[in-house]
Formats: C-alpha cells, structure tokens, sequence
C-alpha cells in the first residue's frame, strides 16, 4: 500500500459536505496564518513555521480547490429522484416492466419525459 | 524486576496498553510529552495516570510528563522550510515530533536501565503517519541502536474492542463522536490541523512509505546525535555502549 490513507479516505463526500468543508477550511488556514505571522514577530522560529505552515495549507488549498483526491457528488448521483434522471449504472429491467415494452432507455437516460404509459 | 517504558497521553490505546502492560510487568514507566508547539490540556494525563494507579496501585506505575521542544526543534523544526520543499508534506512535522519524543524515551530508559519500550500504536488509526507499519519497523531500528525492543501491544486490538474493555474495567471514556473519545486526552492542535483535509474532505494523507522511510532515516541520525550529546553534556558515554559509540557492548 503506497499511501496509508485511513477508513475514510477516497470515500465520496457530497456537494454539501465539499461546500462546508471548505467553508471550514479557508477560514482556518487563514486564521491559523494569521496567528502565526503574529507570533512571528517576536520569533524566528515561529516565522519558520509561519512560511511552512503558509506553503503547506497553500498547497492543500489548491488541491482541494481542484478536488484532487477528493470524490464530490458521487453518493448524490446515486440518488434517483422522481424528477431527475436515474444514473446510468441502475438497471431498468423493472422499469421496462412498469413503462411498457417500448420503453425508450435513452430516453430517460437523457431526462426527458418518460414515454406515456397511456 | 521486570520494567517496561511505554509513550503514554491516556487515549484509548495507551490506556490499554497500559492496562495490558500492568498485568505482565511490576512496573511501568508512563512517558508523556508536551512538544511545547500546540500541545494543550496535559491534566487530562495526570488523571488517566491516576485512574490506572487507583486500579493496580500507585508502586506498579511511574509517570514522567516532560517537553520535547529543543529535541523536536533540531529534528525537524530548525529546516523546516527547506524539509517541506523536499517532502512537500505536513508529515514531516508529525512524524518529527514523534521522533523528538522517541529520542526523549530512549533517553529515560538509558538512563534508567529499561530495555523494553512500548507506545500504543494502533491499525485502527493507521492513517496516522507514525502508526504506518513502515514507520513503526524502522523506530524499533532505531531503539535496537541502544539494546532496546519496541513493542506496541495493542496494534491488532481493533477500537470497539478496546472501548468495550476499557469500560468494563470503570476507566472515563469521554464523548464519543464518530467513534473516537474526546475529552480524555492532551490536545495536539497541529496534528489536528494536518488531518483537517482527511477529516473534512475524505481526502488521504499524503505520506507515502517510500518518502517517510527516507525522513525517518535521515532524521534518526539527528536523534542519534542528540542522544550522543545528552549524555555528553552530562560527562557520562551513552549507557550501554562503548565510550567510541561504534557498538552495543
């Protein structure tokens, strides 16, 4: 294993949760810098850690921004709402049932309006 | 007597440990440290340390809180800068800290004659930089540079399991929140920061084996060299080895 990575790593988050994520996250690392730069001015070493801790978050920041490692979206995608479109992986054997047999997959899969079953 | 050094804070896993330790050994010598960058609340320690004596009694258990501000600063600290251009990684802050507090045990137990050490690693927090098997392998190089095993009894132990022990046995558990206990353990602000992209975003540790391998080696002769000269300045040759320091006697 190349990279230890933990239970939870590679694990899809939703919009929701990127969205908080970063909402946390850019205001913390802005804070934390701050903090640092501030201490900083009485202390070499803590402005060594200051420049660190600058380039670090930096660098997470621009990954995270990119969402590089980062799964958004999947679980949503996974959810198939009455209105929207079904991800393409679901099976429509059941559905073929429901709509008839000239049921049009592509159709659905495209979001337009099943046909009638009328 | 049989004696035994073990890196202690009071979480869960040093705390079974502990428990674990006391049952095999007459005493056990409980390490904590406070890096003196970030480290918080080290009374919630004291109090784990007194619910163990409570428990198998004050003469089973040792307990040594100290800093390890200078050893981490000449780790890691001092380059910094210059390390994170190299590494491009947080770890290195994480798993210099660990080292610094590694060198600092080695220390105790030269200078108190222990020849077992033992820290609560666990694989139920294997995204942690210095709980990677790789860095656990080469930490137990490093105290056999001194004649001393390394040892972490509760590695395959999995969390719940530990929980359900520990709460039988009457220890506090803290609040438990997405299955870890908070509240019972000294708070590292800096390692929190290191996993806020985990935390927040799923998003894995960037530290790979091959680049932790390489920092751990590389450092371990920096913390070699501070055990040298702990004992240096105080007159005295590494316990245990030649005046030379070309070999275990």
């Amino acid at each position: 294993m190349p990279c230890c990575g933990g239970k939870k790593s590679g694990k899809p988050i939703s919009r929701v949760q990127y969205i908080a994520g970063r909402v946390v996250f850019t205001p913390l690392r802005l804070a934390v810098s701050a903090g640092l730069h501030g201490a900083g001015l009485s202390s070499p070493r803590i402005r060594r850690i200051a420049s660190f801790w600058d380039q670090l978050s930096g660098d997470w920041a621009r990954s995270i921004a990119a969402k590089e490692g980062i799964l958004v979206g999947v679980e949503a995608a996974d959810v198939c709402t009455v209105d929207g479109a079904p991800p393409s992986h679901v099976a429509v054997g059941a559905l073929d049932a429901d709509f008839g047999s000239d049921w049009d997959e592509k159709a659905w899969v495209d979001d337009e309006a099943p046909p009638d079953a009328a | 007597m049989a004696e035994i050094a073990l890196m202690f804070s009071g979480g869960i896993d040093s705390t079974m440990a502990a428990c674990l330790l006391a049952e095999r050994y007459e005493r056990v010598h409980l390490l904590t440290y406070h890096n003196g960058h970030g480290t918080a609340h080290m009374g919630k320690t004291r109090r784990r340390v007194d619910e163990l004596r409570a428990r198998y009694g004050n003469e089973r258990f040792e307990h040594m809180l100290t800093s390890t501000k200078s050893l981490m600063e000449t780790v890691v600290v001092d380059d910094l800068v210059e390390t994170y251009a190299d590494y491009r990684s947080g770890f290195i802050w994480c798993m210099g800290c660990k080292l610094a507090m590694h060198t600092r045990s080695a220390i105790y137990c030269l200078e108190n004659g222990i020849t077992e050490m033992s820290d609560g690693s666990s694989g139920s927090t294997q995204e942690m930089v210095e709980q990677m098997l790789v860095s656990l392998s080469l930490i137990r190089t490093f105290y056999e540079h001194y004649g001393i095993s390394f040892a972490t009894p509760v590695y395959d132990i999995p969390r719940e399991e530990e929980q359900a022990d520990l709460r039988s046995r009457g220890f506090r558990m803290g609040l438990q929140v997405l299955g870890r206990n908070v509240g019972i353990q000294p708070s590292c602000y800096a390692g929190l920061l290191y996993y806020a992209p985990y935390m927040l975003f799923h998003k894995a540790p960037k530290h790979d084996e091959a680049a932790v391998a390489r920092f751990i080696e590389d450092r371990s002769q920096r913390a070699h060299a501070l055990v040298e000269g702990w004992f240096a300045q105080r007159g005295k040759p590494v316990p245990g080895r030649t005046p030379s320091g070309d070999g275990v006697e």
